[in-house]
């Protein structure tokens, strides 16, 4: 068995003594302190960061996640119907209470998914949309507790984009408050509907959250939570050893073992599916645009082994669909070049010759964050063995954006996805078109590739609800990418949190984030 | 004296204009401009990105980008962030505090450490006292304050359990301020040190000193009101550099130890791009410094003579 079947497998089994021991009887009362790594930007439901924890504490959405993505029910609407393709009818749950104490109606809903189909002031900043809302037609109030959503053509993630996340509709907040939230910080404290209300939030310390008694479902059984802003990895770790916080999100590299030998600690850890970890090639710029150049530069790298080097941080994904169970044919996975490195140089040569001219030196660039610079330095190793010339540019993160966007790279790693596991985040990487694809600041998608039968595969897939159907046309699209590898699957991030024995009732998912309070469960402190 | 504090305040008024001028120019020549910022990182276009250009008024000439900042700014408006959107100057003001507090905290563990154990190395040279003070604090600078951060944090928070590892504390109290106060003071302690053991060194030889002695005055009075008066003017101008290098030199302190200060504010702006928030932070700290800057002449005015003569003889 492979060390990363093997990782899977302990996941699990971690996942299930969690269950476990979350099996006892749940006692109220307590403040569970948080150390949290950033300080978010802003807490309002209209830019919700693509975190899972700290903001479905104080907002929610019309749907929300149970026990995993893919196991969406009801929120603020206590049902939903589609009386055909192209018309949804959310049935909003009666007596919500916003925080501000008064009731949420359906044209508190309209008004929120309008901000996000239809636009926002200017002075506004932008919000990050998924297709689902910009295909938002119509929004109509059949009554104070019903809305019909019209779109323009059959979407598979129409639900999806109502639970959560950013990239649909985070959350609904009382349109009289818009203009006064948009920081949290510095104005009016956030306000939404979630088992939370925002205390206090002092610039670069904390964030204080109170339970919301008129919450209208399971009231929140810890008492308050406290956000502590703690950048540093270490000293956040050293905080949970001593008691100062109860639960210390993101543990890493050397902290790990540390984390893991202390018996007054536990371990959670999650695979983030949903979101997988690609090396792109620019398939632009000559020699990227020649497919065995493409193939030679995947052959001469040991992609299962820079992974293991990634000690528990990663586990290898072996096709582009690997991070949707239902769509992924493992199959596919076989038809990742094998490594070697003699071909790959042969390979090489071949296009050095047909173009009867030298190779010019490839541009490897990559954001100077812990693991990206430990790829791109096993990469960089890599290359030179095998005769290329590298220029190896570690820049920050906000600089690699802007040269990903322009295409001003040779050789990237990029990640990408989104909620629900769906295929769709992935698929979307490639696609050439707006419609199909993920379009940086040049018009392009990041691998600057074209494929007509690819764009095809994937409309006829995002306009389909059969998930057989879907599943077949994303596999024929993997297919494809496998083939002509305008890039190279790489891995799934791992992300792993620690918290006191005390604390009860985490819940991992896809995101990577331990969800706090959720349908399927909740955390409580058994002090 | 009052003639010379308004004369070294009307000086200020060119100062800040000048800090105002270079900090906005030295953030055009940055890649990238706020409009990039404030759209995201994808999914817009050139149409987008013009409009946005527009209303955040970057499609004027640089002249008229600057008269409407200068003017703004002399209103107290120093911008929105264009990362989290909340006024610049409520922001830095609201971490100004810890800041200070931090870096006062520093300033009286440096001065403790650092001016009794120079003078006491120049009252005896060479000696083990001496040796092992200068030992000292060569390790003060040479250590880097990350790394002795780290092992305070082990030594005191985890393995001994006396004091916290983070934050600072809710409400704030003192015991969150001694580990960070400790590491950013330790090296500051170290340079003072040196400088007055060398400054005390000179004046000690100087005749004035000798002729004190000689009068059979005690050598306590000798050291602590002829000697330490004069060789402390050097001293009080390193302490005015060192306080506003303790507030926006802290960067890494406060990461460490989740200080909620305007270096790591500033640290986050510039890692975000988020231009006005840096702006508003590098020309706050301009302000302090100019600020300390005339504490420090003021003091001058007390601690030497010849500045007080200088200033008599002018409003005579």
């Amino acid at each position: 068995m492979k060390r990363s079947s093997l990782f899977l497998v302990a996941l699990l089994i971690l996942t299930a003594a969690v269950s476990a021991a979350s099996a006892q009887t749940p006692k109220r009362g307590g403040t569970l302190t948080i150390g949290f790594k950033e300080e978010p930007d802003r807490l309002d439901a209209r830019y919700q960061g693509r975190r899972f924890i700290l903001f479905p504490e104080v907002f929610e959405s019309l749907a929300v996640f149970g026990k995993n993505m893919s196991d969406i029910r009801p929120a603020l609407a206590e049902k939903w119907e589609q009386p055909n393709p192209t018309t949804y009818i959310f049935h909003l749950r009666k007596g919500v209470k916003f925080h501000n104490g008064r009731e949420l109606t359906a044209e508190d809903v309209k008004t929120n998914i309008e901000w996000r189909s239809k636009g926002v002031p200017k002075d506004w900043p932008r919000m990050r949309n998924l297709e689902a809302m910009s295909k938002i037609k119509e929004v109509e109030i059949l009554d104070k507790y019903k809305i019909k959503i019209t779109i323009d053509e059959p979407g598979p993630m129409m639900v999806t984009a109502f639970t959560g996340g950013d990239t649909g509709l985070p959350g609904i907040i009382p349109p009289e408050t818009a203009g006064k939230l948009m920081l949290g910080k510095g104005g009016t404290l956030p306000t939404g509907t979630g088992p939370f209300r925002v205390k206090e939030w002092v610039s670069g310390s904390h964030i204080v959250m109170e339970r919301f008694d008129e919450y209208w479902g399971p009231k929140a059984l810890v008492d308050r939570i406290v956000f502590k802003f703690i950048f540093d990895d270490d000293a956040r770790l050293i905080a949970l050893q001593r008691g100062d916080v109860d639960l210390a999100e993101q543990i890493t590299g050397a902290g790990l073992p540390i984390a893991r030998k202390d018996p007054n600690l536990q371990l959670h850890s999650a695979l983030r599916t949903f979101r997988d970890i690609k090396l792109y090639y620019n398939n632009k710029n000559w020699p990227m645009s020649d497919v065995r150049f493409r193939q030679a530069l995947t052959m001469i790298v040991d992609f299962d082994k820079n992974v293991e080097v990634l000690r528990g941080e990663a586990v290898r994904a072996k096709s582009f669909m690997a991070g949707s169970p239902w769509a992924n044919d493992p199959a596919v996975g076989n038809l990742f070049p094998k490594y070697d490195v003699a071909k790959g140089k042969a390979l090489i040569k071949e296009v050095e010759k047909a173009a009867g001219k030298p190779l010019p030196e490839l541009v490897y660039v990559s954001p100077n964050r812990d693991v990206y610079v430990k790829i791109a330095n096993l990469h960089y190793a890599a290359y030179t063995a095998a005769g290329l010339k590298i220029n190896l540019k570690m820049v920050d993160p906000n600089q690699w954006l802007r040269d990903r966007g322009e295409g001003k790279y040779d050789i990237t790693l990029a990640g990408g996805g989104g909620p629900g596991m769906d295929p769709l985040y992935q698929a979307r990487m490639f696609g050439s078109a707006k419609d199909v694809g993920l379009i940086e600041r040049d018009g392009f998608n990041i691998p600057r590739w074209v494929n007509k039968e690819y764009d095809s595969l994937i409309r006829k897939a995002q306009s389909t609800e059969d998930r057989k159907v879907r599943a077949k046309l994303y596999q024929a699209a993997d297919r494809i990418l496998m083939a002509e590898l305008p890039a190279a699957p790489y891995y799934h991030e791992v992300y792993t949190h620690a918290a006191r024995k005390y604390v009860k009732g985490i819940i991992m998912m896809e995101s990577g984030d331990p969800h706090l309070h959720t349908p399927a469960g909740q955390v409580w402190l058994d002090k | 004296m009052i003639k010379y504090l308004l004369n070294r305040l009307a000086q200020l008024i060119p100062v800040l204009f000048g800090c105002s001028l270079v900090v906005f120019l030295a953030l055009q020549l940055l890649p990238g401009d706020a409009a990039q910022v404030f759209l995201g990182d994808r999914e817009y276009n050139q149409t987008d990105y013009q409009a946005m250009r527009e209303y955040l008024g970057l499609d004027e000439p640089l002249y008229v980008q600057y008269y409407k900042y200068l003017t703004n700014l002399l209103q107290g408006d120093f911008g929105r962030s264009v990362r989290t959107h909340e006024k610049v100057l409520p922001a830095i003001l609201e971490r100004i505090p810890a800041s200070l507090t931090l870096a006062a905290a520093s300033l009286c563990v440096a001065l403790v450490i650092g001016i009794p154990v120079g003078i006491l190395s120049a009252v005896k040279p060479y000696s083990r006292l001496d040796q092992g003070s200068m030992i000292g604090a060569l390790l003060g600078v040479s250590i880097p304050n990350f790394w002795m951060a780290l092992m305070l944090i082990l030594v005191f928070s985890l393995y001994l359990d006396w004091l916290p590892a983070s934050g600072r504390g809710t409400p704030p109290d003192l015991k969150h301020l001694v580990l960070p106060a400790i590491v950013l003071g330790s090296a500051y302690a170290a340079t003072i040190c040196r400088l007055t053991r060398s400054c005390m060194l000179e004046v000690l030889n100087y005749d004035f000193v000798r002729t004190a002695r000689a009068k059979g005055l005690l050598e306590f009075v000798v050291i602590n009101k002829h000697a330490l008066r004069n060789a402390l003017i050097p001293v009080v101008t390193e302490v005015g550099i060192s306080i506003v290098g303790l507030i926006e030199g802290s960067t890494v302190i406060e990461v460490v130890f989740a200080w909620p200060g305007i270096a790591r504010m500033a640290f986050q702006a510039a890692q975000y791009r988020d231009y006005p928030m840096l702006q508003g932070c590098v020309l706050m700290v301009a302000i302090l410094f100019v600020v300390v800057n005339l504490i420090v002449d003021t003091l001058y005015y007390y601690l030497d003579p010849r500045i007080k003569f200088a200033g008599a003889a002018h409003e005579g």
